[in-house]
């Protein structure tokens, strides 16, 4: 990654949807086309990945406490 | 005064010439004629003097010719037989009395001077006279305003520091002052000796209550004297003392001996007492009154102030028992609201349990459906990526697509951009070929 992702998932996906948003306009650079398809693939990466990481979490964390109801 | 008819020789032109004794004998024969009951002759004694048992005064009229005299004589005879009616009517022969009297001229020949023998006197002329003047004198203070200014004076609660105005050797001293000791009560004198009888009388009275009434330190000033004639008692109905009680700024008291007569002393003074006894005992029931009045407040203080301490007691012991009894009320049902509280926190804390439980039951349920919350959002995120590997020139490129631009790098967009013989660099999906432009067509 050229650059750290910020915030956290709120602030990815924001910054995806204003990368999609000069992609589909017309007049967009072709070098610059290249580096934000960069970008973009890291966000998704990253959403990605936070999403699972999550999933995880929750799945083992509701685990847990079924195995203890106390 | 006609002529006397005497058989004597005639030597001288008819007219007699007498011997002296034959004078003096002819000139008591005519008065003899001439008054043959006596005479009454009023006017005012002076001159008197006693030689003996006989007295001898001058009885003289101002009038508006200038002064007019007498010479009486008062044998001893006529004194002895006078002295009751005198007595009767309390008057004192002396100078400055008013008189009417009866007597028989008659010339003395070995002074050769006129006089009367004095035989009685006219009692009721004396009084009458001194009523006048006294009348005169009241008057005169009523017209100053001054007849009843010492009555407008306050006696203290307690007149017990007192200024005497009396003669020290008479009994009217000792009477006033044992009355006063009999009492037992602190008085405080301070005394004038002066003569209240005579010639100097009037001036010493005046003086001394003049003196005595400007002292700040007296509560009170007494005038007294004892039993004497009307005519001494005249010394009090003089202007001058009159005045000079009148004008006092203290109270007089006075006790002028007299069961009958008022004298204007006694008409001006804030008090008059018969006697100084009366006198002192006035003084004494003021004090005692004032020693009552002091006891009956004390005794109404203490009684108010025993009243209201038993009431603040009852009050107290009344404050005392209801604290008492709203103490143990209280605590009576703090112990009920704390029973009450603890059964309320029991059951409220298993419902608060009960609660929590549930809550945590929908929780874990809440909680379990959390990852089927995160698809939706995984798909948008795969919308984005084929979005955005839709957009990737690299695809375009490898379906034949390619890049070209100037030689400074600049991507060139229409043929009419290049210049006939310019170089090119063009971009493929794999690699790049650099070519110079030979012809252009737009």
């Amino acid at each position: 990654m050229t650059e750290p992702v910020a915030t956290g998932y709120a602030a990815a996906l924001a910054e995806l949807e204003t990368i999609l948003a000069e992609l589909e306009r017309a007049d967009v650079d072709v070098d610059v086309l290249a580096t934000q398809v960069k970008r973009a693939a890291e966000l998704i990466a990253f959403c990605r990945d936070r999403i699972g990481n999550a999933r995880l979490h929750i799945e083992q964390v509701v685990a847990d406490l079924n195995e203890d109801p106390g | 005064m006609s002529q006397v008819a005497f058989d004597l020789d005639l030597d001288d032109g008819g007219v007699p010439t007498y011997t002296v004794g034959e004078l003096a004998e002819a000139i008591n024969s005519s008065l003899r004629r001439g008054f043959t009951d006596g005479v009454w002759v009023r006017g005012e004694i002076q001159g008197w003097s006693e030689r003996g048992p006989h007295a001898y005064f001058r009885l003289v009229e101002e009038t508006e010719n200038g002064k007019a005299a007498v010479n009486v004589q008062f044998f001893a005879n006529a004194r002895m037989r006078l002295r009751p009616m005198l007595a009767k009517h309390r008057l004192q022969l002396s100078d400055g009395l008013k008189v009417r009297l009866f007597g028989h001229l008659d010339f003395f020949a070995p002074s050769g001077q006129l006089g009367l023998k004095m035989s009685s006197l006219d009692p009721r002329f004396t009084l009458g006279e001194m009523a006048l003047e006294r009348d005169d004198v009241v008057r005169r203070l009523v017209a100053k305003g001054l007849f009843d200014a010492n009555r407008r004076t306050r006696v203290p609660a307690a007149p017990l520091r007192v200024g005497v105005v009396t003669s020290t050797a008479s009994a009217a001293w000792g009477d006033f002052t044992h009355e006063l000791d009999r009492s037992g009560l602190a008085f405080r004198l301070r005394v004038i000796d002066v003569r209240v009888q005579g010639e100097w009388a009037v001036d010493m009275v005046s003086g001394a209550l003049r003196t005595l009434t400007r002292h700040d330190d007296l509560d009170v000033v007494v005038l007294v004297r004892g039993g004497g004639s009307k005519t001494d008692l005249a010394t009090f109905d003089h202007e001058t003392i009159a005045t000079a009680i009148a004008t006092s700024p203290l109270p007089v008291f006075t006790g002028l001996g007299h069961e009958v007569d008022r004298s204007v002393a006694d008409e001006v003074a804030h008090s008059s007492l018969k006697t100084p006894t009366a006198c002192a005992a006035a003084l004494v029931e003021h004090v005692l009154a004032f020693q009552a009045e002091v006891q009956r407040v004390w005794s109404s203080i203490d009684a108010h102030a025993n009243r209201a301490l038993q009431q603040s007691s009852a009050s107290l012991a009344t404050i005392a028992h209801g604290v008492r009894r709203a103490t143990v009320s209280a605590v009576e049902r703090s112990d009920d609201r704390l029973g009450h509280r603890r059964q309320r926190l029991g059951s409220a804390a298993d419902r608060a349990l009960e609660r929590s439980a549930d809550r945590l039951v929908a929780a874990r349920t809440s909680l379990g459906r959390v990852p089927a919350r995160l698809e939706p959002e995984l798909r948008h995120i795969e919308a984005v990526a084929s979005r955005v590997r839709l957009l990737d020139p690299v695809h375009t490129m490898a379906r034949g697509w390619s890049i070209t631009r100037t030689a400074d790098g600049t991507i060139v967009r229409a043929a009419g951009d290049l210049a006939t013989g310019s170089s090119i660099v063009t971009t493929f999906a794999t690699g790049s070929a650099r070519s110079r432009v030979e012809e252009t067509n737009t």
